[in-house]
């Protein structure tokens, strides 16, 4: 018994040795694999990075509003052309969207949170870093909303009970919406006060920041054309508001040569290549073709600029019958404009795959590695002007030539295109900003639904004939599509994840969640 | 002396004999208690020698013992131990009492603890070796499909060591661990897979399968399964899914050297296939070329559909018409070929696998020292064309008395696998059976393709991306998939004890036990120059161990005579490591056929991972036994977990339990009819944790640099650093009744679990930054009921028939998640549908869109005549079945043996991938004919009426023309059978939800045991034959066996994804002793 009462005693003592030397548990439980503090140059360069291969890819540009604005065409199975999208891919990029925003976010917050604003000084000045955030913060929502209409939305500089986004640190798991009227003032408002925050003697970024190489007064000029940007995309539903901030955008500082541009340039190596050559060479899948309607329309063959071949053909698109591998090299001459044709628009599956794809143009300049993907130029700031200027003339050719020398068309080129073209007006400036927005395809899709322009793209249920002479018919796979898709559902996700959220969401969408309900930006 | 044998025993050459000088023979038989009949292989030993001998067939022994020997040990399995002492006589006849159906059977419970079963308050169940064996199972936990109560298996089909999902008495975690602990002689045993979580979801991946397939069915002695909290506490937190514990075999005390040995021969075959149309072959209508003048038809090479023209014997331009005709320089005309269908169809296309396996092991041992080596050898061709997988074991494990009171014990054993060309399974370019059934041309004859490749080098590829360029459009050919673009991996993992027993008086003892497991896994993955996809290569290794140090005290008395106790208490330091590191070329290869890392074309991605883990432990349990007739039984355990934060680290939890005899009552004592019968009940409360690095926030890095900056990105997960254990709350009542001589028993078990403050990574709406967030979020709730009946129908001298009947209905229902959060999402299908649990649901819900159904509950065409869909996303079925039943039958007659089991499971239901692409494309059956009719001359016209969906989800019925109208107008609109396919994927989800009800024939064994007067020194020479998975009835989709929908051992189940197509094995084994 007492050998019993001994190796009790000892079970203690080796219980008491074992609980306390738990005191290493707070090592052994920090994460070796990543870390706790990063510079916010990385968050930047990631949020870049990623904005392009969540926006511009294969799947929510590529197979959702690339082809619904008819710059591309699926050449095989055309569902997603016909507006049948697939909800995963609708779910991806809005949650891909957010989590990116959420870098931007934490930029800000590193650089106002006191025990950290100090360590982020070294990567550029706070107020820049913070600046650069919400004006591209801002660029995303307006994108965002332009898609979907209501949607969770935050703001740096507003307090507001319905702005609830990229607050999780905060408790706030399931956002609610926001109106779309509210969100657009309040991105205008962030785009003045992050433009007036801007000290343009101090770096924004040191490194990391691939869409302005960091360059504060690069960044001011982006926040005032953008700022531009959505005052005219609301100034018919408030004009006072809408010019008052034009006016105060001018003043600001807008682009004023392609050197302002924000693009992102990918690199040559797999993994670091533009999205649209992920999806071609990296992924292999020659899927998409340039779409009929807008080959036709820089053809001159459909659309009010029928005396000249856009010279932009050449770089947009690459001959028909050019192997994909010999796209990507640029291994082929270009020829004249009778070698490119593009895939006829919106047709069933049976009559897409009797095309071949030896008769249609493979897209050109956007599958090469080292792409740029634009998130805003001069040429869409000269074309604003001109529309805020009655359509503007000089305003107009300034626009097209901006464009034309980003896309690398030789100034001979350019000064013959540009002799011969129609003056500005209504119809003529949209449709030259339409063919400028060629890989922007949300803005196009904005200002097709805000204008109605340009007027040469194919409607739902109707036929059509190629200059080759066979008739074509889009068959749209949405009941009751008339015209282009007026936005997309939200996504399939919200409504399991966030039931409250999604809730609001419809209360103030003004309609049934589809793609046929008009946005009250664009309603009239 | 003790200090050499003991040596000798450990490096496995036992055999010291001590020699006497004076024998005397002896000579008897050995008998069954119960029923008189012969027991033959009993082991007969001289006590305190390694003297002894085996019976025969007959049961009949003769033996030479030295004069001066006292006693004989003798033993066999399932049968009472028992000395018989010697007197003068030279002839004994001894008697065994039958262990199984005494009532003081003893299992071994948690820790390896050995109980009488009647002092437990809570069930278990043990399957023995002649259960596991004799189908040849290349994998454990498959064994027990259908023989254990309350555990319930989804065993992958046909993948080379494939996944098994095992379930005791449900899911109890939202999105932590829900396999069982398996324990293996007392070493935890790491059961991880490594199957991507699209490998688990049907979108493609390879099925590494489980690494508790390491463990070798044939070193199994027994599998002991702890079903309930209560049993498994002692284990800690691991334990509270249920615990397998496996007890491998032993060198048993006997004279001289044992030697088994088994040798097997399976085949496996494809049994079920889905229902492909042999009508219409691929592509859309033939288009035509003209080459050199003349007009060919030409079908479309580049599509992967098969839409295309009737077989008529039409002459047209065949993928290696073209081919030929190119490597023949173009000259000439090419050859055409006859539009028809396939004469070598997809099933020619898999090969009859072929497994072998020998075992063979060494025991001996006298009264102080054992010992086992074995040795274990399986070379597994798979099915598919160009797999194997080589799996070489050895064992060890001895024991030695040192002294009279201290034994130590150790084992180790070790296992190295290598495998070539594992199946690729689910939405992959590298899974045939997706290019077979998903997406493909049903022309396409195997005998043709198998000519994959050219002299050259390239590719023969029927997939051409026009008649006129032979690069692959989107597919490869699948033969080309099989013998270019293989995967390799290989794995060595050990694992080993040991122990140290001290016993410090009677009634009284310690042990100290060092246990480690531990592996490393390399795998790697290609796809070679001229393939479909750009040419790849990755390596990946993970290397896993686990080490356990555990101290115990043990202790027993019995208190006079009515009075007994048993008590144990100890402490255990668990410390658990993971490393991966993951290598892969980025931009392609360099070098064709030179297969590194580093002939990346653009550099290399680097990605590596690790995690440390321990868990400090203090545990103690008493069990008091009054009478022999009422046992309580009390446990406490406490953890201090590293994952969670410092003031929940430390947490206690318990389990008390009740047995009572009722039979020892004295009125019901040696009763005639009911033999014995017990009532139990018991409660427990368990903790659990997680994984680690759940506390803080840390950034998320996203190789390589870009702009020459490194990416971090906040993580997709937000953190918590408040997190508390998990509780686990679970009781049970239940009862063991034997009647008519134990003739039949029956074991009946109802339980409740309740789990709470789950740690779950809850899916959270993107807006708000995050995907995820780490909460102590989700109660979950099981109830149902175990139910074993053995019954012996008839038992003679030379047959017997026993029935074994194992059932379990369990009823999940997740109870709340987290404040408003009422759905989490386990996974999503690779285009639609997904896999949740959800509040008032049972776990694993799968969701998607619906049908739209009128008032009259028609289903609702839009007026083109298509099925409408919801807009919002319902409950379409859940994976979990209703109840899960196998029924044995086994015969003996003489030395012949024949066992048979069917497998059942009832509810439950998968989402077919494989369905939806394979009605979009045209493959399946039911793209050509809808009761009978060719649809794609016809049209069909879809039985529902006319309708809208209104913005609230309402139906709004309208007519032919679309205009609104108060009455149901009955669809006539005509849909081409093109669009009928396409709305598979288009429309509504539930088009592709079935249920996973299925009836079995899950094995058959027949064998036949040659009387030792007919085999000389070989003895119980057994040999037999069997069949696993013959037949399989019930399906609702008879395309898919539900089992298929399994590709992971973890939460994510239920999504059918180009599954590889089921199979049967058969074959015939042989065992034999010397």
């Amino acid at each position: 018994m007492k050998t019993y009462k001994n190796t009790l005693l000892k079970t203690l003592v080796l219980t008491l040795v074992l609980a306390s030397c738990t005191k290493d548990f707070d090592v052994l439980n920090s994460s070796p694999n990543s870390p706790e503090k990063v510079p916010s140059t990385t968050l930047m360069v990631n949020a870049q990075f990623r904005l392009c291969q969540d926006i511009r890819d294969e799947w929510f540009s590529g197979r959702m509003v690339l082809p619904w604005v008819q710059y591309w065409a699926q050449i095989n199975y055309t569902e997603e052309d016909r507006y049948q999208y697939r909800e995963n891919s609708n779910n991806d990029a809005w949650k891909a969207i957010y989590t990116d925003l959420m870098d931007l976010q934490r930029i800000v917050e590193l650089n106002t949170d006191a025990a950290t604003k100090g360590d982020m000084l070294v990567y550029g000045a706070n107020q820049n870093q913070i600046a650069a955030a919400r004006i591209l913060k801002t660029w995303v929502f307006n994108l965002m909303t332009d898609t979907y209409g209501p949607i969770p939305y935050h703001s740096v500089g507003t307090v507001d009970a319905e702005f609830q986004a990229l607050s999780a640190t905060a408790g706030i798991i399931g956002p609610v919406y926001a109106p779309q009227d509210k969100i657009y003032k309040d991105m205008i408002k962030e785009l003045k006060e992050a433009a007036a925050q801007i000290d343009v003697n101090s770096p924004a970024f040191i490194e990391g920041d691939v869409l302005l190489n960091g360059d504060a007064l690069a960044w001011k000029k982006f926040a005032n054309s953008l700022r531009l940007r959505l005052a005219m995309h609301m100034r018919a539903k408030d004009k006072a508001f809408a010019d008052q901030n034009i006016t105060e955008a001018i003043a600001g500082g807008l682009m004023t040569t392609n050197d302002d541009n924000a693009i992102v340039e990918f690199e040559t190596t797999a993994t670091n290549a533009s999205p649209m050559y992920q999806a071609f060479i990296v992924s292999a899948r020659t899927d998409f073709a340039v779409a009929m309607p807008f080959i036709d329309l820089l053809k001159g063959i459909k659309g009010p600029f029928p005396t000249k071949v856009d010279p932009r053909l050449f770089v947009y698109a690459a001959p028909k019958g050019t192997k994909v591998t010999d796209v990507a090299t640029g291994n082929f001459t270009a020829g004249t404009a009778d070698a490119y044709e593009g895939q006829p628009y919106g047709v069933e599956n049976h009559i897409a795959s009797a095309i071949k794809v030896a008769n249609v143009s493979l897209p050109f300049a956007p599958i090469q590695a080292t792409y740029g993907e634009v998130f805003m130029e001069y040429s869409e700031v000269c074309f604003l002007m001109s529309e805020y200027n009655n359509w503007d003339q000089a305003w107009y050719i300034k626009g097209i030539r901006a464009s034309m020398e980003k896309w690398g068309v030789p100034t001979a080129s350019i000064d013959d295109y540009v002799a011969g073209l129609p003056a500005a007006n209504q119809e003529n400036v949209l449709t030259q900003k339409y063919i400028a927005l060629y890989m922007q395809p949300h803005e196009a899709w904005t200002e097709y639904r805000r204008t109605g322009y340009p007027k040469t793209l194919i409607k739902p249920n109707t036929s059509y004939t190629s200059n080759y002479g066979t008739v074509y018919t889009f068959v749209p796979l949405v009941v009751d599509a008339k015209d282009l898709p007026d936005r997309i559902g939200f996504s399939q996700s919200e409504q399991l994840l966030n039931v409250d959220g999604y809730k609001s969401a419809l209360a103030k969408l003004g309609g049934a969640d589809n793609m046929l309900t008009k946005l009250w930006l664009f309603t009239k | 002396m003790k200090k050499i044998s003991l040596l000798l025993a450990f490096l496995g050459f036992i055999g010291l004999q001590v020699l006497f000088a004076q024998t005397r023979e002896i000579s008897g038989a050995v008998t069954s208690g119960e029923d008189g009949s012969s027991i033959p292989g009993a082991s007969i030993v001289v006590k305190g020698t390694t003297l002894g001998t085996v019976t025969d067939m007959d049961g009949k022994f003769t033996l030479k013992v030295p004069t001066n020997a006292k006693a004989l040990l003798v033993t066999f399995v399932g049968m009472v131990s028992t000395e018989v002492p010697l007197t003068g006589s030279a002839k004994y006849d001894i008697k065994l009492k039958s262990e199984s159906i005494s009532v003081d059977e003893v299992v071994v419970t948690a820790l390896g603890i050995t109980r009488e079963k009647k002092s437990l308050g809570y069930s278990v169940q043990e399957v023995g070796a002649d259960k596991i064996g004799n189908a040849q199972q290349s994998n454990v936990m498959n064994a027990l499909a259908g023989r254990v109560a309350g555990v319930t298996i989804g065993s992958s089909t046909g993948t080379l060591g494939g996944s098994s999902r095992v379930t005791i008495r449900g899911a109890n975690s939202v999105n932590g661990d829900n396999r069982p602990l398996y324990v293996v002689d007392g070493i935890p045993f790491d059961n991880r897979d490594f199957n991507s979580t699209d490998a688990a979801r049907g979108a493609g991946g390879i099925d590494y399968g489980s690494m508790a397939n390491d463990i070798n069915p044939d070193n199994v002695e027994t599998i002991s399964v702890l079903k309930g909290a209560q049993a498994s506490l002692l284990y800690g937190a691991r334990g509270s899914n249920g615990v397998i514990l496996i007890t491998t075999k032993k060198g048993k005390s006997k004279k001289g050297l044992g030697v088994d040995v088994s040798t097997g021969i399976t085949f496996e075959q494809v049994s079920l296939l889905p229902q492909y149309q042999t009508t219409y072959g691929g592509g859309y209508p033939f288009t035509e070329q003209v080459i050199n003048g003349k007009t060919y038809n030409l079908p479309a090479y580049d599509l992967d559909e098969s839409w295309g023209p009737k077989y008529e014997g039409q002459k047209y331009l065949a993928f290696n018409n073209l081919f030929d005709w190119e490597a023949n320089g173009k000259k000439g005309d090419p050859e055409t070929s006859l539009w028809l269908a396939p004469k070598h169809d997809v099933k020619d296309f898999f090969d009859i696998g072929v497994l072998y396996n020998t075992s063979v092991a060494v025991s001996g041992g006298d009264d102080k020292n054992t010992f086992r080596l074995s040795y274990t050898n399986e070379d597994n061709d798979g099915y598919m064309p160009k797999s194997n997988l080589k799996k070489n074991t050895v064992a060890f494990n001895g024991s030695s008395q040192v002294s009279a009171k201290l034994k130590a014990e150790a084992s180790i054993t070790f296992t190295r696998s290598d495998a070539v060309g594992r199946p690729v399974t689910g939405y992959d370019d590298n899974n045939v059976m997706q290019k077979f059934t998903q997406w493909g041309q049903r022309q396409l004859d195997m005998d043709i393709l198998k000519n994959y490749k050219n002299p050259d080098g390239k590719q023969r590829v029927w997939n051409r991306t026009a008649w006129d360029n032979a690069t692959p459009a989107f597919s490869d050919n699948p033969y080309w998939t099989r013998y270019e673009n293989f995967n390799e991996d290989s794995r060595d993992r050990y694992y080993g004890s040991f122990g140290l027993n001290y016993e410090f008086a009677k009634g009284l003892g310690a042990t100290l036990k060092v246990m480690r497991d531990g592996y490393s896994f390399r795998t790697n993955e290609r796809t070679v120059i001229g393939s479909q996809a750009m040419s790849y290569f990755n390596d990946n290794v993970r290397v896993a161990d686990e080490t356990n140090y555990e101290f115990m005290v043990n202790y027993q008395k019995q208190i006079g005579s009515n009075l007994s106790v048993t008590a144990h208490a100890g402490a255990n330091r668990m410390k658990n490591n993971y490393f991966r590191n993951s290598m892969a070329t980025s931009g392609g290869l360099v070098l064709p056929n030179l297969f590194t890392v580093s002939n990346s074309k653009d550099p290399a991605v680097i990605d590596d991972f690790e995690s440390h883990k321990e868990i400090q432990s203090v545990f103690a349990n008493t069990s008091v036994g009054f009478k022999s007739m009422i046992y309580a039984d009390l446990s406490l355990r406490n953890d201090w977990s590293s994952i969670l934060p410092k003031e929940n680290r430390s947490y206690l939890y318990y389990s008390a339990g009740l047995s009572f005899i009722l039979t020892e009552l004295p009125g019901l004592k040696e009763n005639e009819i009911l033999n014995f019968a017990k009532i139990r009940g018991s409660y427990a409360q368990i903790g659990n944790d997680n994984d680690p690095y759940k506390t803080r926030e840390t950034y998320t890095n996203y190789a390589p640099n870009f702009a020459g900056v490194p990416r971090y990105s906040t993580p997709n997960t937000m953190p918590n650093n408040a997190l508390k254990p998990e509780i686990i709350s679970t009781w049970e009542i239940g009862g063991e009744f034997k009647f008519f001589n134990n003739r039949l028993g029956i074991d009946v078990t109802y339980y409740n679990k309740n789990t709470k403050d789950l740690i779950t990574d809850v899916e959270i709406s993107g807006a708000s930054g995050y995907l995820y967030k780490t909460l102590n979020a989700g109660e979950m709730e099981n109830k149902g009921i175990d139910l074993m009946i053995s019954g012996t129908p008839i038992k003679t001298n030379d047959f017997s028939w026993d029935i074994f009947v194992s059932f379990n209905a369990n009823k999940n229902k997740v109870l709340s998640l987290y404040k408003d959060v009422k759905n989490y999402r386990l996974t999503n299908g690779p285009f639609k549908a997904t896999i949740n649990a959800a509040v008032g649901q049972p776990y694993g819900a799968i969701m998607g869109t619906d049908f739209v159904y009128a008032a009259d509950g028609e289903k609702v065409v839009d007026k083109t005549g298509r099925y409408l869909k919801t807009t919002a996303v319902k409950v379409l079925g859940t994976v979990l079945p209703d109840y899960n039943m196998g029924i044995s039958n086994e015969f003996k007659y003489k030395n012949f043996s024949l066992s048979a089991l069917i497998d059942i499971q009832k509810g439950g239901s998968y989402f077919s991938t494989s369905e939806m692409w394979g009605m979009y494309s045209g493959m399946l059956e039911g793209s050509v004919h809808q009761n009978g009719i060719d649809i794609r001359e016809k049209g069909i016209i879809l039985n529902a009426v006319y309708g809208k969906l209104n913005a609230d989800g309402t139906v709004q019925l309208i007519d032919k023309t679309g205009a609104n109208s108060t009455a149901a107008v009955k669809n006539s609109t005509s849909i081409s059978a093109e669009r009928f396919g396409g709305d598979y994927y288009s429309r509504a989800d539930a088009q592709e939800v079935f249920d996973a009800n299925y009836i079995k024939f899950r094995e058959l064994t027949f064998s036949y045991t040659i009387p030792t007067r007919y085999t000389g020194f070989v003895k119980n020479v057994r040999v037999g034959i069997f069949g696993r998975n013959l037949a399989i009835w019930g399906l609702d989709n008879p395309s898919f066996d539900p089992e298929s929908a399994v590709t992971s051992s973890g939460n994510i189940q239920g999504i059918e994804g180009a599954a590889l197509p089921a199979t049967k094995t058969y074959g015939f084994n042989l065992k034999f002793n010397l």
